[in-house]
């Protein structure tokens, strides 16, 4: 009997031991991941184009800038009806500008400026590490497969699983679920590119989901420049100025 | 025959497969590089029906003596053109809004320069600006009540572009890593002569605003303030603040020192009463897991008018015309201007928009309906609307306007009972 108690309690101590590592192995993947995609600050331009069930497209320009590890904002250069609107994150919270309302307004992360798959968070997205909690790890041949759990409630997605290319560690493939288990989206990610400046990563993301049912969206990647920004500039009043960055 | 059907389904099926394989998406940003100059706006064209209330309050006093049509059709088309020049550290920008509009009884064409600034930024965090600028304060969809430096917004339409005043401002920005992350001071000088700013309110005065906006534990804090000056003293405060994911709850209070009311009698008696008040609004944005946005907003102006003060103004009006007393229409018709007849002049108001993107599958198809509802005398309007975007750089707009309450009600006493507008948008 006392043999069982010992050999069980050495079980539990190695299965938590062993479960510690993964989770610390797994977020310095996840951390090697986040600036594999992107410098800790930098500017980029990204397409969006959502393309409906019909196959008619939209597409959206932005120019979008980053600092540290929770202050992103991002402008829209086309179309016509959206040049100037910008959206701004600044950790959990997030505005909207409108030239013609003329002050920003609180939008929330599940909301979409642009429409079909990708919401506010998929714009304005942080680093993975800074939303999320490496819960398990999977070492496979070619790739890591990590479970990641949403550090609060006001993260859009409760839980990613996250293929990842060993070579390049970059996320080849994740998947969002709701809090219930349902799974919300899936982010493909592809087309390797050398951006320069050391930074090689996918240039193109598709996704779509079950609750998208004939939608698709893209979002391509272009000059991802490091670059120095100071605060002030991811403020509610610099919003309207940030086309003066460019 | 089976044969042939089975490779004529093959060849389909490869065709349709290799149309995927190359499917392939570009992006050639060098089209979007930066310009010192930038110019863009839109085309507005709009047909809009109006059914009059021939018994209604606003058209006895509109129509003095005179029957007032069934109904009007107007023709209305806007030109919104804006744009910028960069240079260095200065910047100038404008928003030029000029519009003509014809119906049985008008034909008007009017032009203005809603904006015109000269931008100075000496360093980051730091911009000066002079000219003429729409300057927007507070949280409120549909109203702000500490909008005190700008003219009054449409509930019915909060996102147009409005005309700003000539204002000398600056914006001096700073951010911090502890609970405080943002803090923000706008001062701003408003002069009023008779050639400036003339409609803002007494003249030959140097008015003095400022606006301190907190970013404190994720919540946006703005405290705002209007020295006495061509308005009254006013001051007060607003706040936004998102809960989770979907939901985002708002506010503002503003306190004014010397508000004058005017007051009409059953007998069409005007008197006046002059007074502090204070007016506040608490609103919320929800977002359901349908991609359906709740816009709900409470507002309450304590100077406003209540249910029996608005009748009696209503029975004088409807008493001065049933007698042909012109005299007393004109004096009822220049009071109402300012006060019983203006946009939402009541004591408290609810607001609520709900709007969802492209349902059943109607793609590009936005359908919304938007009530106010007047708590005093339980009138309201009631608009539903769709909207249409799949065009590109063009919107289609339909909208009704339904209003609906008893007799000597707010939205029953307005000109017209229904209306209903077509409008086409060409952004370039």
């Amino acid at each position: 009997m006392r043999i069982k108690i010992v050999l069980s309690i050495f079980y539990l101590v190695t299965a938590f031991l062993t479960s510690a590592a993964f989770a610390e192995d797994g977020t310095a993947i996840l951390k090697k991941v986040d600036r594999n995609l992107q410098p800790e600050s930098y500017e980029m331009y990204r397409k969006l184009i959502n393309i409906e069930p019909d196959g008619d497209r939209k597409e959206f320009v932005l120019y979008s800038i980053k600092k540290g590890r929770d202050k992103m904002v991002a402008l829209f250069l086309d179309p016509p009806s959206e040049k100037g609107r910008s959206s701004l994150r600044d950790g959990d919270n997030m505005w909207l500008y409108i030239p013609n309302v003329g002050k920003p307004l609180r939008i929330t992360s599940l909301q979409s400026v642009v429409g079909g798959v990708f919401n506010n968070s998929d714009i304005l997205r942080l680093d993975y590490n800074q939303e999320y909690n490496v819960t398990g790890m999977k070492n496979e041949k070619d790739k890591y497969i990590l479970e990641l759990k949403a550090k609060t409630n006001s993260v859009a997605y409760d839980r990613l699983k996250m293929w990842v290319d060993k070579k390049n560690l970059v996320p080849t493939i994740i998947e969002a679920y709701a809090a219930s288990g349902l799974l919300i989206k899936t982010l493909h990610y592809s087309k390797i590119k050398d951006f320069g400046n050391g930074i090689i990563r996918p240039a193109m993301l598709q996704t779509d989901g079950p609750l998208y049912e004939g939608y698709q969206s893209i979002m391509l990647f272009s000059n991802i420049k490091k670059r120095k920004f100071a605060d002030e500039v991811f403020t509610l009043n610099y919003m309207s100025q940030i086309e003066s960055l460019r | 025959m089976r044969i042939a059907q089975h490779v004529f389904m093959l060849i389909l099926f490869l065709l349709s497969g290799y149309s995927l394989a190359v499917e392939d998406f570009s992006f050639d940003v060098s089209s979007y590089q930066k310009k010192n100059y930038r110019l863009g706006g839109y085309i507005d064209y709009s047909l809009n029906y109006q059914k009059l209330n021939q018994d209604a309050a606003a058209n006895a006093l509109f129509f003095i003596n005179k029957t007032p049509p069934d109904s009007l059709t107007q023709n209305t088309g806007i030109i919104e053109l804006n744009g910028d020049y960069k240079w260095d550290k200065w910047q100038a920008r404008f928003n030029f809004h000029s519009e003509v509009y014809d119906n049985e009884l008008v034909s008007v064409q009017q032009s203005n320069l809603y904006e015109a600034v000269a931008t100075y930024q000496p360093a980051t965090g730091i911009t000066l600006e002079a000219g003429k600028k729409a300057i927007k304060w507070g949280k409120g969809y549909a109203w702000n009540p500490v909008g005190f430096v700008e003219r009054p917004k449409d509930p019915g339409e909060p996102e147009l572009s409005r005309e700003g005043y000539a204002v000398v401002t600056a914006d001096i920005i700073k951010s911090y890593s502890g609970e405080i992350k943002t803090l923000a001071f706008t001062p701003v000088l408003l002069p009023v002569t008779d050639k400036i700013n003339e409609d803002f309110g007494q003249v030959e005065h140097n008015n003095v605003a400022a606006k301190l906006y907190l970013l404190y534990k994720d919540t946006d804090i703005d405290v705002v303030y209007l020295n006495q000056g061509s308005r009254s003293l006013r001051y007060g405060f607003d706040f936004s603040k998102n809960i989770n994911t979907q939901f985002e709850v708002h506010g503002e209070w503003a306190y004014f020192d010397e508000v004058t009311r005017q007051l009409v009698s059953d007998s069409g008696a005007v008197s006046s009463q002059t007074g502090s008040t204070t007016r506040w609004l608490l609103g919320l944005r929800y977002l359901t897991d349908n991609d359906t946005t709740i816009i709900a907003e409470y507002y309450r102006n304590n100077s406003g008018y209540s249910a029996a003060e608005m009748k009696s103004f209503f029975t004088a009006v409807d008493s001065a015309n049933t007698s042909n007393n012109t005299a007393l229409l004109t004096t009822l018709s220049s009071v109402g201007e300012k006060s019983f007849l203006t946009r939402n002049p009541g004591e408290e108001y609810l607001y609520l928009r709900l709007s969802t993107k492209e349902p059943f599958d109607w793609v590009y198809f936005v359908p919304a309906l938007t009530t106010i509802y007047n708590l005093g005398d339980n009138s309201y309007s009631l608009s539903p609307e769709i909207i249409y975007t799949g065009i590109q750089n063009l919107e289609l707009r339909f909208k009704a306007t339904l209003l609906y309450g008893d007799n000597n009600s707010e939205f029953l006493e307005k000109r017209n009972d229904q209306r209903y507008e077509f409008r086409l948008r060409y952004f370039f």
